[in-house]
Order: structure tokens, then sequence, then C-alpha cells
């Protein structure tokens, strides 16, 4: 019997067909996002059970909620990502901010070097994926940076950044936008192109 | 919310950064508001285009065994609640009625639909038929248009369908055909019929048009009884096009040059 090769199928066509249930169309939508998706869970969650966990429950979510993507909102890998992301969030939000102190702001991505101390000459297509958006993130001024570092790796609203930073919610609102206003030119390219 | 207020949000939104108050608010708007939810697809790109930031790290073994079980398990919970469900309850005499005299009235215009879907059903199992011995030679261009045809199925079948009529312009008096939009509004199939026959050098383009631009999205094959469908596939929704036309090239005198004449067209809205 001939089997349909759903490697080929494109994001939406996969999720027009899991939203009907069929089971091999999500397969194919996991070993397509499975690793960024994890990365990112593994990354914000810092432990490897909980972003686990948090993996099985977004591609559950897809399952039960395929049906509800609707392409005006953005293209199916935004979409997909930005859910992922906010489970992401519930859960840090539901079982990390509970049980440890967050009023130390540290993170990697907040010492970041400039790009030109990137060789790219020899590292993984994934990882050149990183170098690139690293490069764009440290292109930022560092206050701009800092708020899409807290609110993207770490899950902070912009009204908690606020109250971290000691700023105004309104210089926070601003730099946010400026840094998203800088992105989108910096990796406009990039984020077309996927 | 008005779009200025809306626009200063949609950064934070689209980083998952506002309360659910101004979440709410936020889509509010954006289910009355185009222009805001193009934006949204702007930011949406550059935040996804930020997961990849993320050290990487390798997927933990047996992950997708276990959530491909999880999903197992949920598929036969949500079967096995569907009979219960359906079976158990007693409705009142009067819903009972009710949904009698509903039936009869769905039978009678559904009747009319069915005769002529049926049709089309059996012409789409016969391809299906015939495409399914033709892959097991391999072909894989016919890989797709089975999945064509499965699609195409989803959509006729989807009770949420948008259904819109196809007019003939000019010169084509026997022209018409319908266009059916799926409810999630990014796929559509086209229907035509009483069309010239196309060749392959000769073939009718479908396009979509926002402010006078069209933007082509298939060719329509048209067979010798002047029946065509295509299957069209858009990464926006097709609603936030002005009209669908269906062209087709014709010779312009003596020149010999040649240009897109419509035949068939629709507003979308």
């Amino acid at each position: 019997m001939w089997v349909l090769d759903y490697d080929g199928l494109r994001d939406e066509q996969l999720i027009t067909l899991i939203a009907h249930g069929e089971k091999d169309a999500l397969e194919v939508f996991y070993n397509r996002y499975a690793p960024s998706v994890f990365s990112l869970a593994r990354y914000m969650l810092k432990e490897s059970a909980l972003a686990e966990e948090a993996t099985q429950d977004i591609f559950l979510n897809l399952w039960l909620k395929a049906s509800s993507y609707n392409p005006q909102r953005g293209a199916p890998r935004a979409w997909f990502m930005s859910i992922a992301h906010h489970r992401i969030i519930d859960v840090i939000k539901a079982r990390i901010r509970s049980t440890k102190s967050t009023n130390q702001v540290s993170h990697e991505l907040l010492d970041i070097h400039p790009s030109s101390e990137i060789s790219t000459e020899d590292i993984a297509q994934q990882n050149l994926d990183r170098e690139y958006i690293l490069a764009a993130l440290s292109d930022l001024p560092e206050g701009q940076r800092e708020v899409i570092v807290l609110a993207y790796f770490e899950g902070y609203s912009q009204s908690e950044i606020a109250s971290k930073l000691d700023q105004p919610l309104g210089t926070v609102k601003t730099r946010i936008r400026l840094a998203m206003q800088k992105l989108r030119v910096a990796l406009g390219k990039y984020s077309e192109g996927e | 919310m008005d779009c200025k207020a809306a626009e200063e949000l949609l950064p934070s939104y689209a980083l998952n950064a506002l309360s659910e108050q101004e979440t709410d608010l936020v889509e509010a708007h954006l289910t009355t508001c185009h222009w805001c939810s193009t934006l949204l697809r702007e930011h949406l790109q550059v935040a996804a285009a930020l997961a990849q930031g993320a050290e990487r790290s390798r997927l933990p073994q047996g992950l997708k065994s276990r959530t491909m079980r999880a999903v197992e398990s949920q598929r036969r919970k949500s079967q096995r609640k569907l009979g219960p469900v359906l079976l158990g309850r007693t409705p009142a005499r009067w819903l009972v009625g009710a949904a009698a005299s509903l039936a009869v009235l769905l039978l009678a215009a559904s009747i009319g639909i069915s005769v002529h879907m049926s049709r089309q059903v059996d012409d789409l199992q016969d391809e299906n038929a015939g495409l399914a011995s033709q892959l097991a030679q391999g072909d894989e261009r016919l890989a797709n248009l089975l999945l064509e045809l499965r699609s195409m199925s989803y959509v006729m079948a989807s009770p949420d369908k948008q259904v819109l009529p196809l007019q003939g312009v000019r010169g084509d008096p026997e022209a018409e055909g319908v266009l059916m939009i799926g409810d999630q509004g990014d796929v559509a199939v086209l229907m035509a019929k009483g069309l010239e026959p196309s060749s392959g050098d000769d073939g009718y383009q479908v396009s979509l048009k926002r402010d006078g631009q069209p933007v082509v999205v298939g060719s329509l094959p048209v067979d010798q009884n002047g029946w065509g469908v295509l299957m069209l596939w858009a990464d926006q929704p097709i609603t936030s096009f002005q009209t669908v036309e269906v062209t087709k090239d014709t010779e312009e005198g003596s020149t010999a040059s040649t240009r897109r004449r419509p035949v068939l067209w629709s507003t979308l809205r």
C-alpha cells in the first residue's frame, strides 16, 4: 500500500492534516520543530525534566488545538513557536518563580559580545543560526537588549521588568518597541526565509 | 482599543510579555483590524527567530515516543467520550419535535446539493482509485495530487466553509463556478464549468487581487467537458484579498500579442 510522503509537505499543510487527526502529520511536525522547542524550553527553564514535560505538553496541545491556527496571525512556524514560548512561560510562572528568588538579574545573553568575535567557518548550521541571532542582539543598546532578554528568554512581563529594573513602565515599553524594530531590520532576511 | 494603542503593545504581545488583561484587549482589537494583524505577523517572525538564540540542546532519547504515546492516549480518550455522550442523554419531547422538523428541512435543502455533490464525490473517488494504482509505480507528483484531493474533501465537508459563486465576465455565457473557502481561511477549492478546454500551453490562471495587485495562486486545468477544479493554498487569509479572478491568455488582433482576459470572478468580502 502506498503511503503519503508527509516530509515533503509545507507547515500549513501539516497543520491542516493535524487538525483532522492525522498523527503521521504531527510526527513530521515534531521532527521539524522539537529540536527548537526543546532547546528553548531547556534554555528558559534550566531543567531538563521540566523542558521535556513542557515539550510534550506543547505538541499535545498542538494536536488538540491545531484547528485554531489562524493564518492572519502569522506564518505557521511563528504561530507555533509563539504558542510554545507562551507555554514555557506558564511553566516558569507556575513552578520556578514560586520556589526561587528572582531578585538577581543574570543571564548569559546580557553579556554577549559583538559579532566580530564569532567564527562561522566550521560550526554547524544550527549554531550559525544562533550566532546570527546573538549578533543581532549584541548590536542593540544594552538597555534594549536587557528588556528583550528578560521578556523573551526569562519570561517576564513588561510590568515585571519595570519593577525588577526599577524603571518606569513607559521606558520599558519604549525599549521593547525600539528593540523589536531594530531586530526586525537586522533579522529581516533570516525570519522571512524561515 | 484603537490602532495607536494596539501598535504600542504589539511588540510585547509577540514576546508574550503582556498581562492577561492587556492580552485580551489586543486580541479583541486584532479580530477587527487587518492592519494590526499584518504588523503582528512581522513581530511574531522576529520573536520566532529569537527562539534560535537559545543554546542548542540534544533531544532526550525517548521523548518523541513518549509524546506520540500521550497523543495516542488523548485520541483514544476523545473517541471513548464521544459514544456515551451521544447515546446517554434523553432529549426533551419538544426538542425531539424541533429536531425532527429541522431535520426534514435540512434534508430537503440538502437533496439538491447532495445530488450535485455526490457526482463530484464519485468523480473524486474514481480519480482517487486511479491515482492509487499509479502511485504504486512511485510517481511523486501524484502524491501531491492525492493530498489535494484529501484537502478538497476536508474543505467540502467543513460546515463552516464560505461558499462564493463565481460569475462569468464576458464572452463565456456558460461560464460559472464556485469558490469554497475552508474554515481556517487559508485553503479553498475553486470549481468551474462552461469553460473552453485548456491545452498545455493555453491554461487558465487563478489570481487573488488586493488594491489592484494580482497574486497568481495557480493554474486551472479545464477538461474536455469544460470542467476545472483547483485547490488553492495561501500563506495569508484568502478573504484578506478583494477579488478572485480566473483569466485566460487571448491573442490580440493581427499583432498576435497576448493578454490575459478575465473569464470568471467574484468579490471576496
